[in-house]
């Protein structure tokens, strides 16, 4: 059985072949590793899909996407993880995109989609604040009317990318008073106007992939509010339940299961390869077991959005959940599997672009530590786990 | 059975603490990993020798004096190289050469000799090493390499362990840093402590390099290896009880949906189960410390790896859920509460994972059995 046709079949070669030819090797080693991903790299590799018109590949036919379907999408997608391609800019493709589309106005899905298109203008989100994580409502960043412009005070934080990104689109309150959800907008604000201070934050993998993102007195012309003033939390509100974005975490739990195995049997015990010892081997079967569990779930979620007959669960929750939970059991049996190679730290900086000429551990061991460490944030971000199961709970109890 | 520390050890875990809190600091550190004047602050103080017999050269305490030291110092995430010179390194030494200068140096400063034993195939299987040494003359010649030597930068001298060829046992050969044919490559640790790999191509060495027993260390590294294994599992309960009451502390302060986010339910459950993993990985290593001041050898081996499999299970969870309870800010390199997840990742790679040591219970109750 099988949840995908001949034709899909057939499309998955097309997109393997591609990726084969026009992903250079470089590009394919480094993603394998696992770093952040460059500006570079993700430019690069958005335009040669453009080629191909698959750079926003979620995006239907009019706005410039390949109107593929669901199926597509994720098959897609996991050929991309697998085959060592830079994920795309998720901000611009996955949550600005989506959003100028639907609820923006002619000139601003004019001015702004052609630059997602082609990378040639990246985006960093600027959702939370430092007192408004899981209670993102409680927002504070303020954005003041001033004639033709807004002006806009506060502090954004956890912005992916937000130090080589070109456009910001904020979550800013608009006015005080009544429930937080009502006095939410939604603004896109080019990062070259003055008062705009991107700092970055390292992460426990010793990577830089996050910034904190201060705002002072930045003019922010009206024309790029997104819909209508105070309506923004409805618009951000699709993008947090976007079940897309959760999918790919099994391409990501796939490409990383396939590490594990690689690793596996580099390391050697006393009898063997590790991959051989049968204790190993029972734990790494006990985890190929979920990941085919957890596929066949997102695959029932797939179809379930393909038939446009949502259920009253909200699965993409399940999805999350158990996609970023496995993920971390994969992970970390990575680095048990790596044994004493896993001991050095091989930092982001010395080691993404290129491989030093003296290491102190194996090639196969580079960035799946830090890989390791990076995604324990994978259980937080996104809406965390706890989150996640008060969401499916609520559901139950309420039915 | 011991369960609380005795007046003065009380009175040393209090003196460590003070230490450790206001004294310590990591900063300036060279790229050894240590200072040396700190060290020898360690040495002054007698906590490299509270674990040693004083027939051997030492202040005559035991496990239970050298796992409260690492418990506090684990608590601090202190960098040096604690377990290795003081619980490996001054075992095997008081077992394979009591009384020497060698193991005085150690103990109270001047040297720092270090076991270098640990071969990344081992995976914790503690008499597998493939390192070699071949009679030449009257000296030995030496091949093979050592992988994650912790503190390896810091010592001035490396005890080697290597098979004579022909010979059943494993031999200590005590070997220069600097010496020809020893290619030593230094690096920092995802804990961002000191170690480094040693390659051995034709190490040439007098006769008198030999440390201890030709062909007869077995069991005395065994042993050591063990008592280093009981120290490292101290540090962790000290590095899972910090990173918890971090954690407690977030709870209390953090707000969100308009309370403190200690007063949701799902929050003080996952507390409560950080707490009780920190107690049940207390209560082995205090019943392996027993075993560990008591006779039956046997009964040592097993309580060592219990120990290790527990600690191990028990600290990645503790370390995990502490980030994921402080959320975003666990996740920054600045805020701190992910270190005390990566010391307790290093700990499980070191001297075998935890789930290596879960096997080795296995085997050895399974050999008793027969």
């Amino acid at each position: 059985m099988s949840f995908f046709t001949a034709e899909d079949e057939t499309f998955r070669l097309e997109v393997r072949r591609f990726i084969q030819t026009a992903l250079p090797l470089e590009m394919r080693e480094r993603n394998h590793r696992a770093y952040h991903p460059t500006r570079d790299d993700v430019v690069l590799w958005t335009k040669a899909l453009q080629q191909k018109g698959w750079s926003v590949p979620s995006w239907p036919i009019e706005y410039g996407g390949p109107g593929w379907t669901v199926r597509q999408r994720h098959i897609f997608e996991e050929e991309c993880f697998l085959g060592g391609a830079p994920e795309l800019s998720p901000q611009g493709n996955s949550l600005v995109g989506p959003v100028i589309y639907t609820f923006g106005n002619q000139e601003q899905k004019t001015r702004f989609l052609p630059g997602i298109i082609s990378a040639d203008q990246l985006w960093a989100q600027g959702f939370s604040e430092p007192n408004s994580g899981s209670d993102l409502a409680s927002l504070r960043t303020r954005a003041d009317r001033d004639g033709d412009h807004y002006v806009v005070n506060g502090q954004k934080t956890w912005t992916s990318e937000g130090h080589f990104s070109d456009w910001l689109f904020l979550l800013v309150r608009t006015r005080q008073d009544g429930k937080p959800q009502a006095g939410i907008s939604f603004l896109l604000v080019d990062m070259k106007t003055p008062g705009i201070t991107v700092r970055p934050i390292i992460s426990i993998d010793e990577g830089h992939s996050l910034n904190e993102v201060f705002l002072e007195d930045v003019r922010v012309p009206v024309e790029n509010l997104v819909g209508e003033e105070n309506q923004g939390w409805t618009y951000a509100k699709v993008l947090l339940g976007e079940e897309r974005s959760f999918s790919a975490m099994v391409p990501r739990c796939k490409m990383e299961f396939e590490r594990l195995r690689r690793n596996a049997s580099f390391s050697r015990t006393s009898r063997g390869r590790l991959i051989d010892d049968p204790h190993f081997a029972k734990r790494l079967s006990a985890l190929e077991i979920e990941l085919l569990a957890h596929e066949t779930t997102t695959w029932r979620v797939l179809a379930e959005e393909e038939s446009g007959h949502a259920g009253a669960m909200p699965t993409s929750s399940i999805i999350k959940i158990k996609g970023t939970e496995l993920l971390q059991q994969i992970e970390l049996l990575s680095v048990e599997a790596l044994g004493l190679d896993a001991m050095p730290v091989y930092p982001e900086e010395e080691y993404r672009e290129a491989l030093p000429a003296t290491m102190p551990g194996p090639v196969h061991a580079v960035g799946v530590t830090s890989e390791m460490f990076y995604r324990r944030a994978a259980t937080i971000y996104g809406g965390t786990n706890e989150i996640q199961r008060n969401l499916i709970a609520g559901t139950l109890l309420k039915g | 059975m011991q369960f609380l520390p005795d007046e003065a050890q009380s009175m040393m875990r209090d003196t460590v603490r003070r230490w450790v809190e206001k004294d310590y600091s990591a900063e300036g550190d060279s790229t050894l990993g240590c200072d040396p004047d700190r060290w020898a602050f360690l040495a002054e103080q007698g906590w490299l020798a509270a674990g040693v017999s004083e027939e051997a050269g030492g202040l005559g305490g035991n496990a239970f004096d050298l796992c409260t030291i690492a418990e506090e110092l684990g608590r601090g995430l202190v960098r040096d190289a604690f377990v290795p010179f003081a619980g490996a390194t001054a075992n095997l030494l008081a077992q394979i050469a009591p009384g020497s200068d060698l193991l005085q140096e150690l103990l109270w400063g001047g040297g720092r000799p270090l076991l270098a034993h640990s071969e990344a195939a081992a995976r914790g299987e503690q008499l597998f090493i493939e390192t070699t040494a071949r009679a030449d003359g009257d000296g030995f010649v030496l091949d093979g390499r050592k992988d994650a030597v912790l503190g390896g930068p810091f010592a001035t001298s490396l005890l080697i362990s290597a098979r004579i060829e022909g010979e059943d046992g494993i031999t200590i050969f005590q070997i220069d840093p600097g010496q020809p044919g020893l290619t030593q490559q230094s690096f920092r640790t995802i804990d961002n402590r000191s170690a480094c790999n040693l390659v051995l191509d034709g190490v040439k060495l007098a006769s008198d390099a030999l440390v201890g027993p030709r062909s007869g260390a077995d069991n005395a590294l065994i042993l050591a290896l063990d008592q280093a294994i009981l120290a490292s599992c101290a540090e962790a309960v000290g590095a899972m009880e910090a990173a918890m009451l971090m954690t407690r502390d977030y709870l209390r302060t953090r707000k969100q949906f308009g309370s403190e986010i200690g007063k949701f339910q799902a929050l003080q459950h996952r507390l409560a189960d950080m707490f009780i993993e920190t107690e049940q990985a207390r209560s082995i290593v205090l019943r392996a410390i027993d075993a560990a001041c008591g006779e039956d050898v046997a009964q040592r081996q097993r309580l060592a790896a219990a120990a290790k499999s527990r600690v191990a299970q028990a600290g990645l969870f503790v370390g995990g859920q502490a980030i994921q309870l402080h959320g975003g800010i666990g996740m920054t390199e600045e805020y701190g509460v992910g270190h005390y997840f990566k010391r307790l990742m290093a700990f499980d790679l070191y001297l075998g994972s935890g789930n290596a040591h879960l096997e080795r219970f296995a085997a050895l109750q399974q050999a008793e059995r027969t």
